[in-house]
Protein backbone atom coordinates (compact mmCIF):
# COMPACT_ATOMS: atom_id res chain seq x y z
CA UNK A 1 0.00 0.00 0.00
CA UNK A 2 1.52 3.69 -1.20
CA UNK A 3 0.92 6.40 1.72
CA UNK A 4 -1.79 7.88 -0.97
CA UNK A 5 -3.29 4.71 -0.79
CA UNK A 6 -3.42 4.60 2.69
CA UNK A 7 -4.54 8.61 2.61
CA UNK A 8 -7.34 7.93 0.53
CA UNK A 9 -8.61 4.94 2.23
CA UNK A 10 -8.11 5.38 5.69
CA UNK A 11 -7.59 9.44 6.68
CA UNK A 12 -11.57 9.26 7.33
CA UNK A 13 -11.29 7.01 9.95
CA UNK A 14 -7.94 8.39 10.91
CA UNK A 15 -9.11 12.03 11.93
CA UNK A 16 -12.05 10.68 13.63
CA UNK A 17 -9.43 8.75 15.67
CA UNK A 18 -7.37 11.44 16.69
CA UNK A 19 -10.65 13.80 17.72
CA UNK A 20 -11.49 10.92 20.73
CA UNK A 21 -7.98 10.86 21.82
CA UNK A 22 -7.39 14.41 22.13
CA UNK A 23 -11.33 15.04 22.71
CA UNK A 24 -10.23 18.64 20.42
CA UNK A 25 -10.98 18.61 16.86
CA UNK A 26 -8.82 21.84 16.26
CA UNK A 27 -5.87 19.86 17.97
CA UNK A 28 -6.97 16.06 16.46
CA UNK A 29 -6.45 17.97 12.98
CA UNK A 30 -2.84 19.49 14.42
CA UNK A 31 -1.73 16.19 15.25
CA UNK A 32 -2.99 14.19 12.40
CA UNK A 33 -0.94 16.79 10.16
CA UNK A 34 2.17 16.50 11.74
CA UNK A 35 2.05 12.73 12.28
CA UNK A 36 1.25 12.04 8.41
CA UNK A 37 3.93 14.49 7.10
CA UNK A 38 6.21 12.44 9.48
CA UNK A 39 5.32 9.11 8.24
CA UNK A 40 5.14 9.91 4.42
CA UNK A 41 9.18 10.60 4.74
CA UNK A 42 9.44 7.38 6.61
CA UNK A 43 6.47 5.52 4.54
CA UNK A 44 8.75 2.81 2.70
CA UNK A 45 9.79 1.03 5.90
CA UNK A 46 6.01 1.94 7.37
CA UNK A 47 4.31 0.79 4.35
CA UNK A 48 6.44 -2.65 4.64
CA UNK A 49 4.74 -3.38 8.00
CA UNK A 50 1.90 -6.00 8.44
CA UNK A 51 -0.25 -3.32 9.98
CA UNK A 52 0.87 -0.01 9.21
CA UNK A 53 -2.74 1.77 10.39
CA UNK A 54 -1.40 0.65 13.70
CA UNK A 55 1.60 2.16 13.18
CA UNK A 56 0.38 5.15 12.54
CA UNK A 57 -2.81 5.22 15.32
CA UNK A 58 0.02 4.66 17.89
CA UNK A 59 2.30 7.82 16.01
CA UNK A 60 -1.20 9.84 17.32
CA UNK A 61 -1.45 8.77 20.62
CA UNK A 62 2.37 9.40 21.11
CA UNK A 63 2.18 12.99 19.49
CA UNK A 64 -1.11 13.99 21.50
CA UNK A 65 1.04 12.62 24.71
CA UNK A 66 3.85 14.12 23.98
CA UNK A 67 5.35 16.99 25.97
CA UNK A 68 4.80 19.82 23.12
CA UNK A 69 1.11 18.19 23.18
CA UNK A 70 0.53 17.62 26.55
CA UNK A 71 1.05 21.28 27.21
CA UNK A 72 -1.23 21.90 24.46
CA UNK A 73 -3.52 19.59 26.23
CA UNK A 74 -3.33 20.69 29.65
CA UNK A 75 -4.23 24.31 28.65
CA UNK A 76 -7.72 22.78 27.16
CA UNK A 77 -10.21 24.04 29.57
CA UNK A 78 -12.91 21.97 31.09
CA UNK A 79 -15.89 22.52 28.60
CA UNK A 80 -13.50 23.92 25.83
CA UNK A 81 -13.69 21.04 23.69
CA UNK A 82 -16.96 20.96 23.97
CA UNK A 83 -18.23 23.99 21.70
CA UNK A 84 -21.25 21.26 20.91
CA UNK A 85 -24.36 22.65 19.39
CA UNK A 86 -26.98 22.19 22.16
CA UNK A 87 -29.25 19.43 21.04
CA UNK A 88 -33.25 18.78 21.76
CA UNK A 89 -34.04 15.85 24.88
CA UNK A 90 -36.79 14.06 23.64
CA UNK A 91 -35.50 11.36 25.77
CA UNK A 92 -33.22 12.30 28.46
CA UNK A 93 -30.49 10.15 26.96
CA UNK A 94 -29.12 13.16 25.13
CA UNK A 95 -28.16 14.88 28.46
CA UNK A 96 -26.17 12.20 30.17
CA UNK A 97 -24.34 11.65 26.27
CA UNK A 98 -23.39 15.59 26.54
CA UNK A 99 -22.95 15.25 29.97
CA UNK A 100 -20.57 12.74 29.22
CA UNK A 101 -19.20 14.59 26.24
CA UNK A 102 -18.40 17.39 29.00
CA UNK A 103 -16.86 15.15 31.41
CA UNK A 104 -14.64 12.97 29.20
CA UNK A 105 -13.05 16.72 28.41
CA UNK A 106 -11.90 17.47 31.77
CA UNK A 107 -10.26 14.31 32.57
CA UNK A 108 -6.15 14.56 31.79
CA UNK A 109 -5.07 14.25 28.67
CA UNK A 110 -3.40 10.00 29.65
CA UNK A 111 -6.90 9.34 31.10
CA UNK A 112 -8.55 10.95 27.98
CA UNK A 113 -6.29 8.94 25.74
CA UNK A 114 -6.64 5.42 28.02
CA UNK A 115 -10.27 5.35 27.41
CA UNK A 116 -10.43 6.19 23.86
CA UNK A 117 -8.02 3.28 23.45
CA UNK A 118 -10.19 1.05 25.61
CA UNK A 119 -13.61 1.81 24.46
CA UNK A 120 -13.42 3.36 20.99
CA UNK A 121 -10.46 1.45 19.70
CA UNK A 122 -11.64 -1.70 21.87
CA UNK A 123 -8.30 -2.67 22.81
CA UNK A 124 -7.36 -4.48 25.93
CA UNK A 125 -5.11 -2.99 28.60
CA UNK A 126 -1.98 -5.48 27.61
CA UNK A 127 -2.33 -4.05 23.94
CA UNK A 128 -3.00 -0.18 25.89
CA UNK A 129 -0.05 -0.62 27.62
CA UNK A 130 2.02 -1.64 24.38
CA UNK A 131 0.76 1.49 22.81
CA UNK A 132 1.72 3.84 25.25
CA UNK A 133 4.67 2.50 26.17
CA UNK A 134 3.76 1.58 29.84
CA UNK A 135 2.84 -1.25 32.46
CA UNK A 136 -0.33 -2.70 32.36
CA UNK A 137 -0.79 -2.13 36.07
CA UNK A 138 -0.53 1.54 35.23
CA UNK A 139 -3.10 1.44 32.49
CA UNK A 140 -5.52 -0.10 34.73
CA UNK A 141 -5.10 2.69 37.11
CA UNK A 142 -5.23 5.54 34.38
CA UNK A 143 -8.43 3.66 33.01
CA UNK A 144 -9.58 3.08 37.41
CA UNK A 145 -9.61 6.59 37.90
CA UNK A 146 -10.89 7.79 34.74
CA UNK A 147 -14.39 5.32 35.39
CA UNK A 148 -14.42 7.20 38.46
CA UNK A 149 -13.97 10.44 37.77
CA UNK A 150 -16.87 10.12 35.30
CA UNK A 151 -19.28 8.27 37.33
CA UNK A 152 -18.98 10.63 40.66
CA UNK A 153 -20.75 13.13 38.74
CA UNK A 154 -22.98 11.49 36.98
CA UNK A 155 -24.31 9.25 40.66
CA UNK A 156 -24.17 12.90 42.16
CA UNK A 157 -26.67 14.39 39.16
CA UNK A 158 -28.67 11.37 39.56
CA UNK A 159 -28.95 11.64 43.54
CA UNK A 160 -30.07 15.69 43.00
CA UNK B 1 -23.63 0.16 36.81
CA UNK B 2 -19.93 -0.23 34.82
CA UNK B 3 -22.03 -1.21 31.95
CA UNK B 4 -24.05 1.45 31.57
CA UNK B 5 -21.18 3.80 32.53
CA UNK B 6 -19.25 2.11 29.65
CA UNK B 7 -22.10 1.99 26.86
CA UNK B 8 -22.71 6.17 27.74
CA UNK B 9 -18.57 6.64 27.44
CA UNK B 10 -18.82 4.75 23.37
CA UNK B 11 -22.09 6.79 22.93
CA UNK B 12 -19.91 10.42 24.06
CA UNK B 13 -16.86 9.01 21.62
CA UNK B 14 -19.03 8.34 18.94
CA UNK B 15 -21.10 11.50 19.35
CA UNK B 16 -17.31 13.25 19.77
CA UNK B 17 -15.88 11.47 16.66
CA UNK B 18 -19.09 13.32 14.70
CA UNK B 19 -17.37 16.09 15.69
CA UNK B 20 -14.24 15.65 13.77
CA UNK B 21 -12.57 17.90 11.29
CA UNK B 22 -13.04 17.32 7.43
CA UNK B 23 -10.70 15.09 6.38
CA UNK B 24 -10.33 17.38 2.84
CA UNK B 25 -9.23 20.14 4.49
CA UNK B 26 -6.66 17.84 6.60
CA UNK B 27 -5.43 16.91 3.42
CA UNK B 28 -5.18 19.80 1.77
CA UNK B 29 -2.96 21.61 4.08
CA UNK B 30 -0.15 18.32 3.76
CA UNK B 31 1.67 19.83 0.79
CA UNK B 32 2.20 22.97 2.80
CA UNK B 33 2.88 21.47 5.98
CA UNK B 34 5.68 18.71 4.23
CA UNK B 35 7.48 21.73 2.25
CA UNK B 36 7.63 23.43 5.25
CA UNK B 37 9.12 20.22 7.27
CA UNK B 38 11.54 20.00 4.32
CA UNK B 39 12.61 23.38 4.64
CA UNK B 40 13.14 23.00 8.36
CA UNK B 41 14.96 19.92 7.44
CA UNK B 42 17.57 21.52 5.36
CA UNK B 43 18.60 23.38 8.75
CA UNK B 44 17.68 21.01 11.22
CA UNK B 45 21.01 20.47 12.71
CA UNK B 46 22.07 23.79 12.69
CA UNK B 47 18.88 25.15 14.31
CA UNK B 48 19.33 21.98 16.86
CA UNK B 49 23.19 23.29 17.67
CA UNK B 50 21.29 26.56 17.91
CA UNK B 51 19.34 25.73 20.08
CA UNK B 52 21.08 23.94 22.53
CA UNK B 53 23.59 27.23 22.62
CA UNK B 54 20.22 28.87 23.20
CA UNK B 55 19.65 26.74 25.97
CA UNK B 56 23.18 27.55 27.86
CA UNK B 57 23.42 31.34 27.06
CA UNK B 58 19.70 32.24 26.24
CA UNK B 59 19.07 34.31 29.59
CA UNK B 60 22.31 36.50 29.53
CA UNK B 61 20.74 37.61 26.02
CA UNK B 62 17.12 37.91 27.11
CA UNK B 63 18.57 40.26 30.19
CA UNK B 64 19.46 42.69 26.82
CA UNK B 65 17.14 41.98 24.22
CA UNK B 66 19.38 44.23 22.18
CA UNK B 67 21.88 41.59 22.41
CA UNK B 68 22.58 39.90 18.74
CA UNK B 69 22.79 35.82 18.32
CA UNK B 70 24.39 34.23 20.86
CA UNK B 71 28.02 35.02 20.59
CA UNK B 72 29.43 31.80 21.70
CA UNK B 73 27.55 30.22 18.76
CA UNK B 74 29.99 28.49 16.52
CA UNK B 75 30.64 30.46 13.76
CA UNK B 76 30.04 27.65 11.28
CA UNK B 77 26.77 26.78 12.85
CA UNK B 78 24.05 28.78 10.53
CA UNK B 79 21.62 30.36 13.28
CA UNK B 80 18.07 30.17 12.39
CA UNK B 81 15.68 33.05 12.12
CA UNK B 82 13.82 31.16 14.60
CA UNK B 83 13.53 30.63 17.48
CA UNK B 84 12.77 34.18 18.67
CA UNK B 85 13.12 35.65 21.60
CA UNK B 86 9.90 34.83 24.12
CA UNK B 87 8.49 38.50 24.06
CA UNK B 88 5.37 39.55 25.44
CA UNK B 89 4.03 41.95 22.36
CA UNK B 90 0.57 42.51 23.62
CA UNK B 91 -1.04 43.10 26.73
CA UNK B 92 -4.59 44.00 28.46
CA UNK B 93 -4.66 47.47 29.93
CA UNK B 94 -7.23 46.05 31.64
CA UNK B 95 -8.23 42.99 34.01
CA UNK B 96 -11.33 42.47 36.31
CA UNK B 97 -10.97 43.49 39.57
CA UNK B 98 -9.64 40.71 42.19
CA UNK B 99 -7.04 39.52 39.38
CA UNK B 100 -3.56 39.46 39.89
CA UNK B 101 -0.95 38.20 37.48
CA UNK B 102 0.76 35.74 38.89
CA UNK B 103 2.71 33.35 36.20
CA UNK B 104 5.03 34.57 33.11
CA UNK B 105 5.45 31.36 31.05
CA UNK B 106 7.82 30.88 27.58
CA UNK B 107 8.10 28.01 25.35
CA UNK B 108 10.68 27.66 22.49
CA UNK B 109 11.25 24.93 19.81
CA UNK B 110 13.22 24.92 16.94
CA UNK B 111 10.84 26.76 15.13
CA UNK B 112 8.69 28.53 17.57
CA UNK B 113 9.00 31.09 20.44
CA UNK B 114 6.32 32.60 22.46
CA UNK B 115 5.39 34.16 25.98
CA UNK B 116 1.96 33.98 27.88
CA UNK B 117 1.02 35.70 30.95
CA UNK B 118 -1.54 34.25 33.00
CA UNK B 119 -3.54 36.28 35.83
CA UNK B 120 -5.59 34.28 39.08
CA UNK B 121 -7.56 35.15 41.51
CA UNK B 122 -6.26 32.84 44.25
CA UNK B 123 -2.46 32.80 44.82
CA UNK B 124 -1.49 29.67 43.05
CA UNK B 125 1.63 28.94 45.56
CA UNK B 126 4.99 27.91 45.77
CA UNK B 127 6.93 24.71 45.65
CA UNK B 128 5.48 22.90 42.65
CA UNK B 129 5.21 23.69 39.02
CA UNK B 130 2.02 26.30 38.17
CA UNK B 131 -0.97 24.42 36.74
CA UNK B 132 -1.41 25.55 33.60
CA UNK B 133 -5.59 25.44 34.40
CA UNK B 134 -6.22 27.38 37.34
CA UNK B 135 -9.62 28.69 38.08
CA UNK B 136 -10.48 31.43 38.04
CA UNK B 137 -7.76 32.65 35.21
CA UNK B 138 -7.59 34.54 32.55
CA UNK B 139 -4.52 33.81 30.13
CA UNK B 140 -3.13 35.02 27.39
CA UNK B 141 -1.10 33.44 24.53
CA UNK B 142 -0.20 35.43 21.42
CA UNK B 143 1.58 33.16 18.13
CA UNK B 144 1.95 33.76 14.51
CA UNK B 145 -0.76 33.95 12.42
CA UNK B 146 0.82 31.28 10.00
CA UNK B 147 1.48 28.56 13.25
CA UNK B 148 -2.57 28.75 13.27
CA UNK B 149 -3.53 24.98 11.81
CA UNK B 150 -7.49 26.15 11.40
CA UNK B 151 -9.90 28.32 12.87
CA UNK B 152 -12.08 27.30 15.50
CA UNK B 153 -15.54 27.13 15.50
CA UNK B 154 -17.52 29.21 17.85
CA UNK B 155 -19.66 32.53 17.44
CA UNK B 156 -18.34 35.79 15.81
CA UNK B 157 -17.34 38.52 18.25
CA UNK B 158 -15.88 42.28 17.80
CA UNK B 159 -12.85 43.27 19.15
CA UNK B 160 -12.08 46.64 18.33
CA UNK B 161 -13.85 46.17 14.57
CA UNK B 162 -12.08 42.63 14.21
CA UNK B 163 -14.08 39.70 13.90
CA UNK B 164 -12.96 37.07 16.74
CA UNK B 165 -14.42 33.86 17.31
CA UNK B 166 -15.28 33.42 20.75
CA UNK B 167 -16.24 29.23 22.09
CA UNK B 168 -18.09 29.49 25.28
CA UNK B 169 -18.70 26.49 27.43
CA UNK B 170 -19.50 24.99 30.93
CA UNK B 171 -15.81 25.21 31.97
CA UNK B 172 -14.18 28.53 30.42
CA UNK B 173 -14.48 30.08 27.26
CA UNK B 174 -11.99 31.48 25.07
CA UNK B 175 -11.22 34.39 22.22
CA UNK B 176 -8.89 34.23 19.42
CA UNK B 177 -8.73 37.27 17.12
CA UNK B 178 -6.22 38.62 14.78
CA UNK B 179 -4.46 41.69 16.89
CA UNK B 180 -2.26 42.73 14.17
CA UNK B 181 -1.67 41.59 10.76
CA UNK B 182 0.79 38.87 11.81
CA UNK B 183 -0.13 37.57 15.05
CA UNK B 184 -3.39 36.12 16.46
CA UNK B 185 -4.61 36.39 20.54
CA UNK B 186 -5.80 33.95 22.54
CA UNK B 187 -7.81 34.82 25.72
CA UNK B 188 -8.71 31.99 27.62
CA UNK B 189 -10.64 32.72 30.91
CA UNK B 190 -12.43 31.11 33.52
CA UNK B 191 -15.01 32.17 36.24
CA UNK B 192 -15.11 35.34 34.28
CA UNK B 193 -18.11 36.84 32.45
CA UNK B 194 -18.84 37.22 28.94
CA UNK B 195 -18.52 41.00 29.25
CA UNK B 196 -15.37 41.07 31.22
CA UNK B 197 -13.63 38.92 28.25
CA UNK B 198 -14.72 41.16 25.79
CA UNK B 199 -13.71 44.04 27.70
CA UNK B 200 -10.04 42.30 28.42
CA UNK B 201 -10.16 41.82 25.33
CA UNK B 202 -10.61 45.14 23.55
CA UNK B 203 -7.92 46.52 26.40
CA UNK B 204 -4.96 44.70 24.41
CA UNK B 205 -2.43 46.66 23.08
CA UNK B 206 0.93 46.35 21.55
CA UNK B 207 3.84 45.95 24.38
CA UNK B 208 7.16 44.45 24.35
CA UNK B 209 8.44 42.89 27.65
CA UNK B 210 11.06 39.90 27.48
CA UNK B 211 10.32 37.20 29.61
CA UNK B 212 13.55 35.62 30.32
CA UNK B 213 13.95 32.04 31.47
CA UNK B 214 14.68 31.81 35.11
CA UNK B 215 17.12 29.33 35.47
CA UNK B 216 19.80 27.41 33.13
CA UNK B 217 21.42 24.38 32.76
CA UNK B 218 24.86 24.72 31.53
CA UNK B 219 25.11 21.12 30.53
CA UNK B 220 22.72 18.61 28.94
CA UNK B 221 23.14 14.79 27.97
CA UNK B 222 21.78 15.72 24.16
CA UNK B 223 20.45 19.13 22.24
CA UNK B 224 17.04 20.14 24.02
CA UNK B 225 14.02 19.57 21.50
CA UNK B 226 11.97 22.17 23.54
CA UNK B 227 11.76 24.31 26.56
CA UNK B 228 9.68 25.35 28.48
CA UNK B 229 9.52 27.84 31.58
CA UNK B 230 7.86 29.95 33.84
CA UNK B 231 8.46 32.18 37.22
CA UNK B 232 5.15 31.70 38.99
CA UNK B 233 4.43 32.81 42.77
CA UNK B 234 2.38 34.67 45.18
CA UNK B 235 4.12 37.82 45.75
CA UNK B 236 7.50 39.23 44.21
CA UNK B 237 9.56 37.42 46.83
CA UNK B 238 7.51 34.29 47.03
CA UNK B 239 8.02 32.47 43.83
CA UNK B 240 8.55 29.39 42.01
CA UNK B 241 11.25 29.30 38.97
CA UNK B 242 10.64 26.82 36.56
CA UNK B 243 12.42 24.90 33.10
CA UNK B 244 10.91 22.06 31.49
CA UNK B 245 13.65 20.83 28.99
CA UNK B 246 12.58 18.23 26.79
CA UNK B 247 15.23 15.96 24.98
CA UNK B 248 14.06 13.44 22.31
CA UNK B 249 14.25 9.86 22.59
CA UNK B 250 16.37 10.21 26.28
CA UNK B 251 13.08 12.00 28.48
CA UNK B 252 12.02 15.38 30.16
CA UNK B 253 13.87 17.04 33.02
CA UNK B 254 11.78 19.72 35.22
CA UNK B 255 14.08 22.19 37.15
CA UNK B 256 11.98 24.08 40.30
CA UNK B 257 13.76 26.35 42.25
CA UNK B 258 11.16 27.56 45.11
CA UNK B 259 10.89 27.96 48.76
CA UNK B 260 9.27 24.67 49.20
CA UNK B 261 9.66 20.81 47.11
CA UNK B 262 7.36 18.48 47.03
CA UNK B 263 9.66 15.87 46.53
CA UNK B 264 9.64 12.92 48.63
CA UNK B 265 11.28 13.45 52.20
CA UNK B 266 13.11 10.68 51.73
CA UNK B 267 16.35 9.76 49.75
CA UNK B 268 20.19 9.18 49.36
CA UNK B 269 22.45 11.74 50.18
CA UNK B 270 24.59 12.48 47.32
CA UNK B 271 27.17 15.11 46.75
CA UNK B 272 26.72 17.70 44.13
CA UNK B 273 29.13 19.88 43.03
CA UNK B 274 30.50 21.01 46.53
CA UNK B 275 27.29 20.81 47.78
CA UNK B 276 25.50 17.56 49.71
CA UNK B 277 21.80 17.07 48.07
CA UNK B 278 19.68 13.82 47.95
CA UNK B 279 18.56 11.27 45.42
CA UNK B 280 14.76 9.76 45.82
CA UNK B 281 12.41 8.85 43.11
CA UNK B 282 8.74 8.29 42.93
CA UNK B 283 5.54 7.78 39.92
CA UNK B 284 5.66 10.65 37.31
CA UNK B 285 1.40 11.22 38.08
CA UNK B 286 0.87 12.25 34.15
CA UNK B 287 3.11 9.49 32.57
CA UNK B 288 3.01 6.61 35.22
CA UNK B 289 6.65 6.44 34.85
CA UNK B 290 9.15 6.34 37.34
CA UNK B 291 11.08 9.63 37.71
CA UNK B 292 14.34 10.13 39.35
CA UNK B 293 14.68 13.03 41.39
CA UNK B 294 17.04 15.00 42.98
CA UNK B 295 16.74 17.45 45.79
CA UNK B 296 19.79 19.84 46.90
CA UNK B 297 19.30 23.48 48.78
CA UNK B 298 22.64 25.23 48.59
CA UNK B 299 23.98 26.83 51.68
CA UNK B 300 22.66 30.45 52.35
CA UNK B 301 19.97 30.17 50.33
CA UNK B 302 16.32 30.04 51.39
CA UNK B 303 15.15 28.30 47.86
CA UNK B 304 15.70 24.32 46.99
CA UNK B 305 16.37 23.42 44.13
CA UNK B 306 14.62 20.18 42.58
CA UNK B 307 15.26 18.23 39.03
CA UNK B 308 12.34 15.67 38.13
CA UNK B 309 13.44 13.61 35.55
CA UNK B 310 11.47 11.32 33.43
CA UNK B 311 12.77 9.23 30.85
CA UNK B 312 11.15 8.41 27.32
CA UNK B 313 10.06 5.09 26.53
CA UNK B 314 12.96 2.62 26.63
CA UNK B 315 15.16 5.41 27.75
CA UNK B 316 17.65 5.43 30.85
CA UNK B 317 19.96 7.84 31.86
CA UNK B 318 22.44 6.98 34.90
CA UNK B 319 22.98 8.77 37.88
CA UNK B 320 26.32 10.64 37.44
CA UNK B 321 24.80 11.88 33.96
CA UNK B 322 21.81 13.08 36.31
CA UNK B 323 23.92 14.15 39.06
CA UNK B 324 26.06 16.57 36.55
CA UNK B 325 23.44 18.30 35.38
CA UNK B 326 22.12 19.17 38.50
CA UNK B 327 25.49 20.58 39.49
CA UNK B 328 25.72 22.42 36.26
CA UNK B 329 21.40 24.33 37.01
CA UNK B 330 22.64 28.02 37.19
CA UNK B 331 20.01 29.33 39.75
CA UNK B 332 21.24 32.81 40.05
CA UNK B 333 19.75 33.81 36.99
CA UNK B 334 15.95 34.92 38.49
CA UNK B 335 14.68 37.37 36.12
CA UNK B 336 12.84 40.47 37.45
CA UNK B 337 10.05 39.18 39.92
CA UNK B 338 8.66 42.80 40.51
CA UNK B 339 5.26 41.94 38.44
CA UNK B 340 4.13 39.03 40.65
CA UNK B 341 0.61 39.21 42.29
CA UNK B 342 0.12 43.23 40.59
Amino acid sequence: MTFEEFVAVRLAALVRYATVVTWDPHLAEDVVQDVLVRAQARWSRIGSLDEPERYVRRMVVNEFLSWRRRRSARLLHPGEALDLPPQADPTGGYDERDAMVRLIGTLPPRQRAVIALRFYEDLAVEQIADVLGCRVSTVRTHLTRAMEALRSPLMAGERS
Amino acid sequence: MNEGLEALVRSAQEERARQAPDPDRVLRALPALAARRRRRRRTGLAALAALAVLAVVLPAVLVDRTTPVPPTAPPSVAVPAEPAVPTLTFRPTWIPPGFKETIRSGFITADEALAMQTWTAQRPGVGRPPRTDPDPAINLGIRRQDRQAAPPSGTPADVNGVTGTLVEAVGGSSLVWAVDATHLATLRARGVSRTDLLRVAASVRHDEVAVPPPLKLDWLPSPPATLQYSLSGDTPVDWNATLVVDVEALGTFTVMLAPTTDAPADGEPVPVGTDMGRVTADTDPVTGRPRQIVVLQPPASRYILTVWFVPAVGATLDRDALLRLVGKADTDLVANSDWIGT
